[in-house]
């Protein structure tokens, strides 16, 4: 989300301030939570404590109380550390997370690796990826693979030409 | 000197990997993180000749050395009960189970080379993967523990010595505009902890949407970055009529080399200005890696488990004084 005070930056830091008992939150951008007179050094947790009040906003947290049937583990207690209890969580937990690990990584699609695999490989099992997520009209999800694709299209035409 | 080198202490080059169907540590009974060890340490021991050491069956002292030497993190030195380390120390490669992931693989060099640490610890990677199947979303790549960690379960580190940056005061402005480029600069010890002796740890904060050589850019860029902004504040210290920085550097220099005993913070401050010293060629001495092992070798736990024994604080201050006598008389240029 945008920085509620100069609405231009990604707001990365959340402030609560208290002045003669009335509190307020705000969402801010590094630059602007500067003038605020914070430190400087903000850690994952403070972060990811920011993303999870904002979290609470959403009606998703207000109903019953949501546990991963693989291991047992709560929203809530993710809430509370930040840490999930096994893999299925983030099966069982997508939709609610999605959200946030957006806002910690600015995507929520892994890029692969091309150094490791064989590039061709790679390109196949993308551009059937991509007909996949049209099929599934999963748009945001085609885009970035047809951008995946081109830049490895142009990496294995390079390597040909070497 | 090339003058990178008197700036660039170290790099890490880590990967975090979980197991398939397996409760994450944080989730998992006493039992159950035993029965994780076991499996993932023996899997570990057969991809190549790994020494272990598991927490419980080492002393207090060995963990916070352990900790110290930057081989596993204080988390780690914490889970007494089930956690162990997998070490190949000719390649400098060490695993961490059962951190906050299963397994926190990492790669360390004294120098900010990821070319070499990279293959290295994907090879390691690669075999241990052979064995133990990792948890792997099609989304979020690497599954991990924190989601911060998402992705490819890197995180490339470089540790830097910024002091005429901090003397600058333009420290706060860096850490403040690179985390806007999906990096973020920490303390000494990696997250939550303080600057000491001015040494900063420089890494990747975004790890998903990123692939491996996307981090590894991009760290190398930002580092080269600091590291001639450094040079340039160094060079703004030693304006002409100016004995600020002279006189600090050699105050330094006649404690450590004459001083009979010294706390670690005492030692930190004064090793931070000798250092810049060496940087700005004030100070010349023949092997800068001996005088940066320093930071390492007069850590207390490292200085006990030297001695052999258990020491009280001064004794401690004094054996670190003792040492750092020494080192400096063996590779100054007279």
């Amino acid at each position: 989300m945008l920085c509620q005070e100069c609405k231009k930056n990604e707001a990365t830091v959340l402030l609560n301030t208290n002045i003669n008992g009335v509190t307020s939150t705000k969402y801010l951008c590094q630059q602007c939570a500067q003038n605020h007179d914070l430190g400087s050094f903000m850690t994952a947790g403070d972060l990811l404590a920011g993303m999870f009040s904002q979290m609470g906003a959403s009606p998703l947290f207000h109903m019953q109380e949501k546990t991963c049937p693989e291991c047992g583990y709560t929203l809530s207690q993710f809430k509370r550390n930040s840490l999930l209890g096994c893999d299925k969580c983030y099966t069982h937990f997508r939709e609610e997370l999605k959200s946030m690990i957006k806002r910690i990584h600015g995507t929520v699609f892994n890029k692969p690796d091309t150094d490791n695999a064989s590039k061709t490989d790679d390109l196949s099992k993308l551009k059937a990826q991509l007909q996949e997520a049209i099929a599934k009209e999963d748009y945001e999800r085609a885009a970035q693979l047809r951008d995946l694709i081109k830049d490895m299209e142009k990496k294995v035409k390079k390597g040909e030409n070497k | 000197m090339p003058k990178e080198d008197s700036i660039v202490l170290s790099s890490r080059i880590r990967l975090a990997r979980n197991m398939e169907n397996k409760p994450f540590v944080n989730n998992a009974s006493l039992a159950m993180q035993k029965d994780l060890r076991r499996n993932i340490v023996q899997a570990i021991k057969q991809t190549d000749n790994y020494s272990v050491m598991e927490m419980d069956s080492i002393s207090q002292i060995e963990r916070l050395m352990l900790v110290e030497q930057h081989i596993i993190s204080r988390e780690l030195a914490n889970n007494v009960e089930s956690g162990a380390v997998c070490m190949q120390m000719d390649k400098n490669l060490y695993i961490m189970v059962n951190e906050e992931d299963h397994i926190r693989l990492q790669v360390i060099r004294d120098d900010m080379d990821f070319d070499k640490a990279l293959p290295l610890a994907n090879e390691a990677d690669a075999a241990i993967g052979k064995l133990l199947k990792y948890a792997k979303d099609e989304d979020f790549g690497y599954i991990t523990c924190c989601p911060t960690n998402l992705g490819t379960g890197m995180r490339a580190s470089v540790m830097l010595h910024l002091p005429a940056l901090v003397i600058t005061n333009n420290i706060q402005k860096i850490v403040q505009s690179v985390s806007k480029l999906g990096i973020t600069i920490r303390g000494f010890y990696g997250e939550g902890s303080e600057a000491e002796a001015d040494i900063f740890q420089v890494s990747n904060s975004v790890t998903l949407g990123v692939n491996q050589a996307d981090i590894i850019r991009s760290v190398r860029n930002i580092c080269k970055q600091i590291i001639g902004m450094e040079l340039q504040a160094r060079e703004s210290l030693l304006k002409p009529g100016s004995i600020y920085i002279t006189d600090r550097v050699y105050r330094a220099y006649g404690l450590l080399s004459n001083a009979r005993a010294m706390s670690i913070n005492e030692f930190m401050k004064l090793f931070s200005d000798f250092k810049l010293g060496i940087g700005m060629d004030l100070i010349k001495v023949n092997n800068v890696k001996a005088i940066n092992n320093l930071i390492v070798d007069a850590q207390p736990a490292v200085i006990m488990r030297t001695a052999g024994v258990m020491l009280k604080d001064d004794e401690v201050d004094v054996k670190r004084a003792e040492l750092v006598r020494r080192i400096i008389k063996e590779n100054i240029q007279q």
